[in-house]
């Protein structure tokens, strides 16, 4: 047995913290989220483009807002100089089109976004919360509004009503908030049982305080995820219904209706409609790659 | 000798750097014996017997060093396709949960009937038949009528009765159970060991138990390995290990364990603190700090695993001759 | 089994009569009488239509009287087809929508089903990417974007080029019309990639989330081939969330049919369905909408039969569900 020395077998205490303490830095949830987005490149310059356009939305008119004017002697020019994007069948000027269409085509998918998250919220909330007889007659409504199809619904709405930005966010928002809804009150469900709204309970908040400050920011991560992967969606919509010449009528301009005016020129003239094109898949496609990698950094089950 | 394990090492890499979660594992095990593995969770416990039959996912999982020699062979050199001969033949596994271990979109009687076609080139009737009988002999009830049945038709413990037989199929040489009780009702957990024992009894299959409840070992073992942050603590004959504790962890998973039949009065005093991370092991003793009789040299080497006596093997700096004496406390059961 | 499909069975008809409903009282009550319409229409028409569609009763007796002649099939005359009734036209066009339809969803989903396994087989490596490359780009795509790209590119191009180059007049892929089997081949695929895009990207979840479940690491202790693991225990478990998926998948394709038709001139039901809306014709929307509402809560219901058939838990489920 090999010589110690020995001072080295005195007694010293426990140290029962130890192993809480040493080892992985301790991150927040969200500082953790917000770690793993950094890291996926794709994601980042996703969203890198979306705040280039959504800039380009807000301050493009502003610069350029002549998107109504004719001008009768130069019409369906190529690009060039004086008009970057070209000029369509009465002239306009087509950059200041694509501008304007863009601040519109955002503003319809964000805004259809947001009144279907505050309905979904509420509607799957209080469904989820309450329980019993109510949430069996809310879902079963859901389950009927979702067996039809929401092009169906959409089309018959927009057939009836005058059209316009309004016509087209109310009808939006109508076929779109119940899978918010549906989500929302699985995460009620889920969170409900959970000791801390028990102790909440104890403690004496009402059933409102309840909803709102303690079950809706434990599922906000699904929510956020599902938020993003929201809006390319409406934008979708927004833009098919323009083509087939339900959405946004001309003057009025939005990359649904400049890709179907566009097409209407085919296959001659195909700025008009490539351009607003380029637009609508770049867009969509940083919404989707971003909200993929939202998805992921916000998944519980990454966590290693 | 079955299964000896030599100087296993295995890490998982994870974001935040090397887990190693093995740490230089040796163990031996004969042929018809029953080993028990007692540990904390996280101890490293299932991934050194996962190891064995190479379960463990790579990446992230690696094996940085070591022999698992098999009747003499080393399983760490065998290809994918020999691997696949010795899982479910040689050896085979019993996993913690029941509930979520079986296809649920597969009758029960195909999953035990599909390891025989596999490996004794049976034909799916006779496997079937077979399934049936192994099934009658893990006393399922109705045998011939519940093969026929999906997983969520049966509790529990009777899933946990379906993957005893599908381990036991092929008669393999090794059964490695790991916690097969603790997904259980604590009145199915019983059931269960006894089934285990007495199916070991009748087939002398050998058997390597994982367990955090030392409660569980004396019914059924021959030999315990006492487990700690990916190193053997305490080895040995069940009678050695337990009557003749030399490892302050050891004493303190006794007097923490459960027991119905003694002692109804005894306090359960469970070992304070938690396991080191494995991520940034500690140099010396990894329960140098939780550990009541700690001393320096603890936290500065790691000590050596000392034979005792006989088959009993201990890892403490207490059993060095310098140390001052530590009479082992008063416990319950020894 | 029995007490799930009579189930989803009357939630299908009742789904149907809500459909029939709102569609009904949506469009009388709007401004223009749709039935009188604009138009002069000669009054012997004008008063055989009040006879038959009880024009000149109250709202309520109207809506009984369409809700009995849709029950017989019977969902009115056109108003700018002249003399043509609406399930008519649902009979001769139809079919073609329905071929463009089924080649889209057999294109979309077994090529889909393809990239998903492939893709969660090889995570995070080469195919992977590749795969989800090509998914994320089908979500972001909207059909009538690639149909016309599809149309530009290859229909024309490089159709044009494969002419100079063999000296024929052979046209490769064709742009317009539905006639020999090349000319399916670029609507079915513009129409198919999304839902290609989406059966592979749910496929490839739902095959990673099944590799990572218990029940595969005893498929593998119990040393079955990595064939047999896949086949057998990952794809058919994977597969069950991809097949609650082809009802939604359903509707896209029928929607997508609308501008798809229109884009390459294929004279099926979508095309006209798109036409009668931009002329305000009010019989055929009414009758369109009510059928393919009708067609696609009838495929909603085969769907979730199917999925009971294919997942024991819903199969032998007593009772409760």
């Amino acid at each position: 047995m090999e010589a110690i020395a020995k001072e080295r077998f005195e007694p010293i205490p426990k140290n029962i913290q130890a192993g809480q303490i040493i080892g992985r830095k301790p991150l927040s949830y969200w500082q953790d989220a917000w770690r793993r987005l950094r890291m996926n490149r794709v994601a980042m310059a996703s969203m890198w483009v979306l705040l280039f356009i959504f800039l380009v939305a807000i301050i493009g008119p502003v610069l350029f807002p002549q998107y109504r004017e004719n001008h009768l002697n130069e019409t369906l020019m190529a690009p060039n100089a004086k008009y970057w994007f070209g000029t369509d069948d009465l002239g306009r000027d087509n950059f200041a089109r694509v501008l304007r269409g863009s601040r519109i085509s955002l503003f319809i998918g964000l805004t259809v976004a947001f009144i279907s998250l505050i309905i979904g919220v509420l509607y799957g909330g209080i469904s989820g919360y309450i329980g019993g007889w109510l949430d069996s007659l809310m879902m079963r409504i859901i389950d009927i509004l979702i067996t039809i199809p929401d092009m169906i619904i959409l089309i018959l709405l927009l057939v009836v009503l005058k059209p316009g930005v309004g016509t087209l966010i109310l009808a939006l928002s109508l076929t779109s908030w119940t899978s918010m809804a549906r989500l929302v009150r699985g995460q009620v469900l889920q969170l409900k049982e959970q000791e801390f709204i028990l102790a909440a309970r104890v403690l004496g908040a009402g059933t409102w305080r309840i909803i709102l400050r303690h079950l809706i920011p434990n599922a906000l991560s699904v929510i956020i995820v599902r938020f993003t992967m929201s809006i390319p969606g409406i934008i979708f919509s927004e833009a098919f219904l323009s083509y087939i010449g339900l959405g946004i009528r001309i003057p009025e301009a939005s990359w649904g209706n400049l890709a179907s005016q566009g097409a209407q020129q085919f296959p001659s003239n195909l700025w008009l409609f490539f351009i607003p094109a380029a637009f609508i898949c770049v867009t969509m496609l940083a919404f989707n790659l971003f909200g993929d990698g939202l998805r992921d950094a916000l998944d519980p089950k990454m966590r290693k | 000798m079955l299964l000896e394990v030599k100087d296993l090492h295995v890490s998982f890499h994870t974001y935040a750097g090397e887990v190693k979660a093995v740490r230089g594992l040796s163990y031996t095990l004969n042929k018809g014996e029953v080993l028990a593995v007692v540990g904390e969770s996280g101890c490293g416990k299932s991934v050194s017997v996962q190891t064995v039959l190479r379960l463990i996912p790579i990446p992230p999982g690696e094996i940085k060093k070591g022999e698992i020699l098999l009747n003499g062979r080393d399983v760490l050199k065998l290809s994918e396709k020999e691997m696949q001969k010795v899982r479910g033949n040689e050896v085979s596994m019993i996993f913690q949960d029941p509930m979520t271990s079986l296809n649920p979109t597969m009758t029960i009687g195909r999953q035990i009937a599909e390891v025989l076609t596999r490996h004794q080139g049976m034909r799916r009737v006779a496997a079937m038949e077979k399934a049936i009988e192994i099934l009658t002999l893990v006393e399922v009830p109705n045998a011939r009528e519940r093969a026929h049945q999906y997983p969520h038709e049966f509790s529990g413990g009777m899933r946990q009765r379906v993957m005893i037989a599908m381990a036991l199929a092929c008669s393999p040489d090794l059964l490695i159970a790991d916690e097969p009780s603790t997904a259980l009702d604590v009145t199915i957990q019983a059931q269960m060991l006894d089934l285990l024992k007495g199916l070991q009894k009748k087939l002398q299959t050998s058997i390597i138990l994982i367990t955090h409840d030392l409660g569980v070992v004396a019914n059924i073992a021959q030999q315990v390995m006492i487990m700690y942050a990916g190193l053997a603590v305490e080895t040995g004959d069940l009678r050695e290990v337990f009557y003749d504790a030399r490892h302050p962890y050891t004493w303190g998973l006794m007097k923490s364990m459960s027991r119905l039949d003694l002692n109804r009065k005894r306090r359960l005093t469970p070992i304070e603190g938690v396991p080191p991370d494995l991520l940034n092991p500690p140099e010396g003793c990894p329960f140098a700090d939780r550990c009541d009789y700690a001393m320096r040299v603890c936290r500065e080497e790691m000590p050596e695993l000392k034979i005792v006596s006989g088959n009993h093997g201990c890892a403490c700096w207490l059993l060095h001759e310098e140390a001052p004496k530590v009479s082992r406390p008063e416990l319950n059961g020894g | 089994m029995v007490r799930y499909i009579i189930k989803r069975f009357l939630i299908s008809i009742l789904t149907v009569w809500v459909v029939i409903t709102a569609t009904f009282f949506l469009m009388n009550l709007m401004p223009g009488k749709p039935y009188t319409g604009e138009k002069a229409i000669p009054k012997a028409i004008q008063e055989n239509l009040n006879a038959k569609y009880g024009l000149d009763q109250p709202l309520i007796t109207r809506y009984f009287i369409y809700l009995k002649n849709v029950s017989r099939g019977d969902l009115g005359m056109s108003m700018t087809y002249k003399n043509r009734e609406v399930s008519e036209i649902i009979r001769d066009n139809f079919p073609v929508s329905a071929d463009l339809g089924i080649r889209s969803l057999i294109f979309g989903v077994i090529a889909g089903l393809f990239l998903g396994v492939i893709s969660a087989l090889k995570h995070n490596r080469g195919w992977d990417s590749f795969s989800m490359l090509v998914a994320i780009i089908g979500v972001s795509l909207p059909s009538f974007i690639i149909g016309t790209m599809l149309q530009f590119g290859l229909g024309l191009k490089f159709s044009a080029f494969i002419k100079d180059l063999f000296n024929t007049d052979f046209q490769l892929f064709p742009i317009a019309l539905w006639e020999s089997p090349w000319h399916k081949i670029l609507p079915s695929f513009a129409l198919g990639l999304a839902s290609l895009a989406l059966v592979a990207r749910l496929m490839r979840t739902s095959m990673l989330d099944v590799l990572n479940q218990d029940y595969i690491r005893t498929a593998k202790s119990k040393g079955l081939s990595y064939r047999t693991v896949v086949m057998r225990h990952t794809i058919r478990n994977a597969i069950l969330p991809v097949v609650t998926i082809l009802g939604p998948l359903s509707a896209a394709v029928l929607t997508g049919t609308f501008v798809v038709e229109n884009i390459f001139a294929i004279p099926g039901l979508g095309k006209h369905f798109v036409q009668s809306v931009g002329m305000y014709d009010y019989t055929m929307i009414m009758g369109l909408t009510l059928f393919y509402a009708s067609f696609l809560i009838a495929v909603n219901f085969l769907v979730d039969i199917l999925y009971g058939i294919i997942d024991p838990r819903i199969r032998l489920a007593k009772g409760k569900i």
